[in-house]
């Protein structure tokens, strides 16, 4: 083949271009705020919310995500980082009660709480909260419908009730109820003052049963107290009910009351001064948990997935610019950058393997992420062999794909919830399932190989048969692949299921999804080791494998029943429709007699 | 003579044709997605029945309540499937190193479709509910009932006659060694029971009920398909002592408590209950816990503490511990940790006698490592290639 003529210019610019997207791809970028406070301090302080220890950054994050679906706050020109929201909403309710954090686009649940039906999607606690009771009333109404025959107006009115629960239980988690001063010190030096006092009797009930209501409404704990040999967890309700009735004070509920009146007061001085006391108390008496706390927080500042995205999808334009002009040049420089890529997707999973002490795999989100990951190794295997694009260009799309829908299924919350008793095992979680996921990539990969064939080749001309005879083989090795990793998985899901529930084989829509998927592999290559398929039949029928998948990825999960349901999702349910009938659309595209196709075979 | 050889030499073109393999499969991929399907509105026991424990998926009653076969259903795909197997390796396959992943994955198929045959035809399921500090000797079918009258004249040990649901049909007359004899005069797998209202003369069986049964109503219900929400069968029965009618008794499920049927220096009680499997040895629950992740709903650990209680042989009495993943396998039966009630002082063990649940583990080890020797062949030889 000739070599174009390449100036040496362009190649330092692509190698730095290369090197400065990997350093921007690791980057921490950690909360910063600018009057001043010391935000990332804030940020990395653990608490324990649905079991699980997490920095603050983690809660203001994935609420963030429940409430308004992104992690950051826009407001007026300018975006608040999620811990400085958080930071906002537990010292300085009045002002983050302006924010416009709840996202709301159903236009019916709009008319109901009286808000304007326009292009403005975000609303303030404000806005919704004249309607609160009316709201509450009817959410009571919904719940008692099954969620299977809710219309999508009820299913949007209870999402809406469900995020103020959130932030009102948010705003309650670090409240600290004021103390007269002279409180605490009668309490511990003359209970008895207080008992002949009525005001002060009266006073101290009050302060308990409010103490007890934010102990009860907590959405996450955040006060540590040593018991005889470790520390647990309280809200900073019950710390102060402890305080009243036992006369234990736990210095982080100090430190918090320092910080919250600081923040008041827009002293930063004094905030960053408490913060750094709690700071030190940390490292003094819980330093291996706080030290978790600090790695998650660079975690999330690094926020490796969303670069993934980014990088994903730049690959794919310099993949599709270079079947246009420069294709050398823009070939290699795709093929670093999505080295690039993977390699912060990779840092990304290596991560969540390492805090939260699971395999890959636990939950929807984790399988998204891990199928574009194995996915994009496979096909990086690919490119390697036959270097011709195709496979740069599938990792790109699935990788990409794949990041987009974790990004959507995050919106649930925190992503590394703990795990039920009958998940709970390390050994199933990291065979069964990551075979199975393994499974899933494979067959994408395949059907996205199918994909681009059959587009280039009907659409444009420029599939030769050398092309053809490259994308065939690979995706048949993918299948082949597939078909061993979707089998052991499923066989390995079956000896689970005996060792758990004495069946090896229980029926259960995901366990039947993945038979699917095996039994549609088993078809395609008896189908082509026949001969009653050739090179267009064999790709379209990998085409349709994607629709197999998606079913039994997604589908099932939709159908509301079995072990392995994981919650009813009415939005997914519209794109996997939207998904599968593009594949059926490719694939009759397929069909088209090779007379029609633009490229001649 | 010819004629036969040219027809049997057609059947085997046919079973072992690969046109047969590629029809199979896909029915079982459509047997799988409608099964799945059907799951949604029938539950999984129901749905399994008539897409795999079946011949056919039959059509709704038509021309006077026939029902015709419109698709084969899971048993005649699989035997299909198991003959065409067995035809293309006599026909196909030839013994060679090359084709070892080969056979290797087709004999571990046919041994696995042959193990869920066995299981299907020979597992058996039950339920084993202990209240903690308490031990049970049985277990419990909740998909089956029976009709059980206990004799309770020995102080010592009780008598039961056990009559299977399958004989509980109206007009059934079952004539039991003790002179006793029971008519069936009525049977619901599902009902619900209310108090009587009226003392309809239009039902005399009614007004010869005796017993606790003779103020409630048996209204029959529709089959429940939902797992939750089981079926509760109900029944109304005549008594008679040498062949002298003592009165009917009206029982269901829901009212788990033996009635008293009066016959001179006999202590006899009647009742309808779920089928049960008596064990020669007991279980005793000594603690059940129930551990969740703090600040959460969410569980982390079920676990029954057990003490095994065998008199046959007291050397094997010991404490152990059924935990979800961890179940207990004693004297070829299996104790799962399934789930639990009463603010966690029931502990609910599923219990599975399954004596070809290693054939699984077999079969599917063939298969994945010929699969797995198949295809690194084909890489080598494909790298040999290029």
């Amino acid at each position: 083949m000739k070599k174009e003529p390449q100036p040496l210019k362009s190649s330092v610019f692509f190698n730095l271009l290369v090197l400065g997207s990997l350093i921007w791809a690791f980057f921490p970028f950690f909360p910063h705020s600018h009057s001043g406070t010391d935000l990332t301090s804030f940020s990395r302080f653990p608490v324990l919310q649905e079991g699980r220890l997490k920095p603050l950054d983690t809660v203001a994050r994935s609420s963030l995500l429940i409430l308004s679906h992104k992690e950051k706050v826009s407001t007026q020109g300018q975006e608040l980082p999620a811990s400085q929201w958080l930071l906002d909403l537990v010292s300085r309710p009045e002002i983050a009660d302006l924010e416009k954090v709840f996202c709301i686009d159903n236009l019916d649940v709009l008319g109901f709480l009286n808000l304007p039906q326009t292009a403005q999607r975000y609303f303030s606690f404000n806005q919704i909260g004249p309607s609160w009771d009316r709201l509450e009333k009817k959410a009571d109404a919904i719940e008692k419908i099954p969620a299977k025959s809710r219309s999508s107006f009820e299913s949007a009115l209870l999402e809406v009730e469900e995020q103020m629960v959130v932030y009102q239980r948010l705003k309650f988690s670090l409240e600290i109820p004021e103390l007269p001063d002279s409180l605490p010190n009668l309490l511990l030096k003359n209970p008895r003052a207080i008992a002949q006092n009525k005001r002060l009797q009266k006073e101290l009930s009050d302060i308990l049963a409010r103490s007890n209501f934010i102990d009860q409404s907590a959405y996450f704990w955040a006060i540590p107290i040593s018991s005889e040999t470790s520390y647990s967890w309280i809200s900073s309700g019950k710390a102060i009910s402890q305080l009243l009735t036992q006369g234990t004070l736990s210095q982080p509920l100090l430190f918090y009351h320092q910080m919250e009146d600081a923040r008041k007061n827009s002293d930063p001085s004094t905030f960053n001064a408490a913060a750094n006391s709690y700071h030190k108390w940390l490292q003094k008496n819980l330093p291996s948990q706080y030290r978790w706390s600090r790695y998650e927080e660079f975690f999330n500042a690094v926020s490796p997935f969303w670069k993934g995205i980014v990088l994903y999808f730049l690959v794919f334009l310099s993949l599709a610019t270079s079947w246009v002009i420069w294709p050398e040049r823009l070939t290699q420089f795709a093929m670093r950058l999505l080295l690039v890529a993977w390699s912060v997707h990779s840092f990304g999973i290596l991560c969540r393997i390492v805090i939260q002490g699971r395999p890959p795999v636990t939950n929807l989100y984790s399988s998204a992420v891990f199928i574009g990951w194995v996915a994009v190794l496979l096909c990086w295997i690919l490119e390697r062999k036959f270097p011709k694009g195709f496979a740069a260009m599938t990792a790109s799309i699935i990788g990409f794909t794949t990041l987009i829908i974790a990004h959507h299924l995050a919106m649930t919350g925190d992503t590394m919830e703990m795990m039920r008793a009958v998940l709970n095992s390390n050994f199933w979680l990291s065979t069964h399932v990551s075979s199975i996921t393994i499974g899933y990539a494979s067959t994408f990969v395949a059907g996205t190989l199918g994909i681009l064939y059959i587009l280039k080749g009907v659409l444009t001309p420029s599939l030769d048969k050398e092309a053809a005879k490259a994308l065939v083989q690979m995706t048949y090795g993918i299948i082949c692949f597939s078909l061993l990793f979707s089998f052991v998985g499923t066989v390995l899901g079956g000896i689970w299921a005996d060792q758990s529930w004495g069946r090896f084989w229980g029926w259960d829509p995901k366990e039947n999804g993945a038979l699917l998927i095996v039994l549609w592999n088993a078809i395609i290559l008896h189908a082509r080791w026949g001969g009653f398929v050739r090179e267009r039949g064999f790709m379209v029928m990998a085409v349709l494998g994607n629709i197999i998948t998606s079913l039994s990825w997604f589908g099932v999960n939709m159908l509301g029943i079995g072990l392995h349901s994981y919650g009813w999702m009415d939005k997914a349910f519209f794109w996997l429709s939207i998904f599968i009938l593009s594949q059926l659309a490719i694939a009759a595209l397929g069909g088209l007699p090779l007379p029609y196709w633009k490229s001649k075979l | 003579m010819a004629k036969i050889k040219f027809v049997g030499k057609e059947i085997f073109k046919f079973f072992s044709s690969l046109e047969l393999t590629l029809a199979a499969l896909s029915a079982l991929a459509l047997l799988v997605f409608l099964c799945t399907l059907g799951e949604v509105q029938l539950g999984v026991y129901d749905s399994v029945k008539i897409h795999f424990n079946s011949w056919f998926l039959y059509s709704r009653p038509i021309l006077g309540g026939y029902h015709i076969p419109l698709f084969p259903a899971g048993k005649l795909v699989g035997i299909v499937l198991i003959l065409n197997l067995l035809f293309a390796h006599f026909k196909r396959f030839t013994l060679s190193y090359k084709k070892i992943g080969l056979w290797l994955t087709h004999f571990g198929l046919i041994i696995l479709f042959v193990g869920q045959f066995l299981s299907g035809s020979f597992s058996r399921e039950s339920q084993m509910t202990i209240k903690e500090n308490s031990s049970k000797n049985y277990s419990e079918d909740p998909r089956h009932s029976e009709l059980d009258l206990i004799d309770a004249t020995n102080p010592k040990t009780d008598t039961v006659y056990s009559i299977p649901q399958k004989l509980l049909k109206p007009g059934q007359v079952i004539s039991l060694p003790n002179q006793i004899t029971l008519k069936i005069k009525h049977y619901a797998l599902n009902a619900a029971v209310d108090i009587r209202k009226n003392n309809d003369a239009a039902f005399p069986d009614y007004s010869l009920i005796q017993g606790p049964g003779k103020n409630l109503e048996i209204i029959d219900m529709p089959l429940s398909h939902d797992d939750n929400q089981p079926n509760m069968p109900a029944t109304l029965v005549q008594v008679s002592d040498h062949g002298k009618v003592l009165g009917n008794w009206q029982m269901s499920e829901i009212i788990p408590l033996p009635q008293g049927i009066p016959v001179k220096g006999k202590n006899l009680y009647i009742i309808l209950r779920p089928k049960r499997y008596y064990f020669p040895f007991s279980l005793f629950l000594k603690k059940f816990t129930h551990k969740i992740y703090p600040d959460t709903t969410i569980p982390s650990r079920f676990s029954s503490l057990i003490h095994i209680n065998d008199p046959a042989a007291p050397a094997e009495n010991r404490n152990t511990l059924i935990s979800m993943n961890h179940p207990l396998r004693f004297q070829g039966l299996t104790f799962y940790q399934a789930s639990y009630a009463q603010n966690n002082t029931v502990s609910i063990l599923q219990v599975v006698r399954n004596p070809s649940w290693t054939i699984p583990y077999i079969s599917s080890f063939l298969v994945a490592l010929g699969l797995i020797f198949h295809f690194l062949m084909r890489l080598k030889q494909a790298k040999f290639l290029s």
